[in-house]
């Protein structure tokens, strides 16, 4: 009849089967269970970290993390690829986050943000730089306090824009994607942060 | 391009999402402009030093606390729907329903009563005392149409006992 349109194929219903990990997503929705260890195995540290930077608290961040991939797990029987994998996970990721810090607020700040044992950071933190001497090894410990400090300072959106820039290394396109706003909109939040930590974080750039 | 207009557009600059025509006119800026160059410079130290911030690592056996938790919230989300289908299997379902429907005609059929003695008790309150006594030694007083026709009745009642009168 005219007037119909014609049908597309498969691949063009959901273009972003070519992504491994969506592929990988499907497998899981038909059973395969091994699939979805493959995808957190892949994504666990990451998402962890995400929930870490937000949270700024480690124990938080393990509870938020196992939580966001019991949303995923839920999710597969009626999963449909609508965006790439990592975007819809990390989206899931955000949105955790910020629940968790909205049924956190009435807490006292410091109960909020603190806990992080030095010990624990010690054996867990990626131990890739040589501290030459104890006095710059105190000094990079105080700028990495102030950087934590900076970045949990910035309002909920800018800091989700930072860490999704600075640590996951998410384009425009797809930060866009998982705070459900225009790249227009996340060019002025990295605009404003970036401000921000340039101002907090001045006293300890060599000029 | 000014400086004022460079100093915006240099954080969006660093990460190469400029567009094209801007990403020259920023460069082509920053060749000639000292204040600018050292803009670009404190933001691009202190986005460095964000990397300060080093990772966490899991702590290990993720994936089997995973299983256990996921096991744990599977056996209380299927507690809750094994009861939520036991409320609902058709051998509690039937019975229940027919006693709400029998609870709602019972209702229904109370209120349908009540109404007209309602509106019986508000045409009484506008009636004269004299007129009231009468009513109140009829047996139909609960029906409004009686109430609404009282003359006619006053005669007819005048009617029945006409011999008495007469005598």
């Amino acid at each position: 009849m005219r007037g119909n349109p014609v049908p597309p194929l498969f691949s063009q219903r959901q273009p972003y089967t070519s992504d491994p990990d969506v592929i990988l997503m499907l497998e899981f929705q038909k059973g395969d269970k091994a699939s979805f260890e493959k995808l957190m195995e892949k994504y666990y540290k990451r998402i962890l970290n995400f929930a870490y930077r937000f949270t700024r608290n480690e124990g938080t961040a393990e509870d938020l993390t196992q939580e966001v991939f019991i949303k995923v797990y839920y999710a597969g029987a009626s999963y449909r690829p609508q965006a790439k994998f990592q975007t819809w996970l990390y989206t899931i990721a955000k949105n955790t986050c910020l629940n968790e810090m909205r049924r956190n607020q009435h807490k006292d700040v410091s109960l909020n943000e603190t806990f992080e044992s030095e010990e624990s950071e010690l054996k867990r933190q990626v131990a890739d730089e040589k501290i030459e001497n104890p006095s710059t090894g105190l000094l990079r410990k105080e700028v990495a306090t102030e950087v934590k400090d900076a970045i949990h300072s910035l309002p909920e959106n800018q800091r989700t824009a930072v860490i999704l820039k600075r640590y996951e290394n998410l384009s425009y396109k797809n930060i866009a994607k998982t705070m459900n706003c225009s790249v227009k909109a996340v060019k002025s939040l990295l605009n404003r942060a970036k401000e921000n930590l340039k101002e907090k974080l001045s006293p300890f750039i060599d000029t | 391009m000014e400086c004022q207009k460079v100093k915006t557009l240099i954080p969006i600059f660093l990460d190469h999402e400029l567009e094209p025509q801007e990403t020259e006119a920023v460069k082509e800026h920053l060749g000639n402009c000292l204040s600018c160059r050292k803009e670009l410079k404190l933001y691009q130290e202190s986005w460095a030093l964000l990397s300060d911030w080093k990772d966490l690592e899991p702590a290990p056996g993720y994936v089997s606390r995973f299983w256990t938790k996921l096991a744990t919230e599977r056996s209380f989300e299927s507690r809750i729907l094994e009861g939520i289908r036991t409320i609902l299997a058709p051998q509690r379902l039937t019975p229940a329903l027919a006693t709400l429907s029998v609870i709602v005609f019972v209702g229904a059929f109370v209120f349908k009563q009540y109404l007209p003695t309602r509106e019986a008790e508000q045409a009484l309150a506008k009636m004269a005392p004299e007129e009231i006594e009468f009513v109140q030694n009829i047996e139909l007083a609960q029906h409004i149409d009686v109430i609404e026709n009282i003359d006619v009745i006053e005669d007819l009642d005048i009617l029945e006992n006409l011999d008495t009168l007469e005598s």
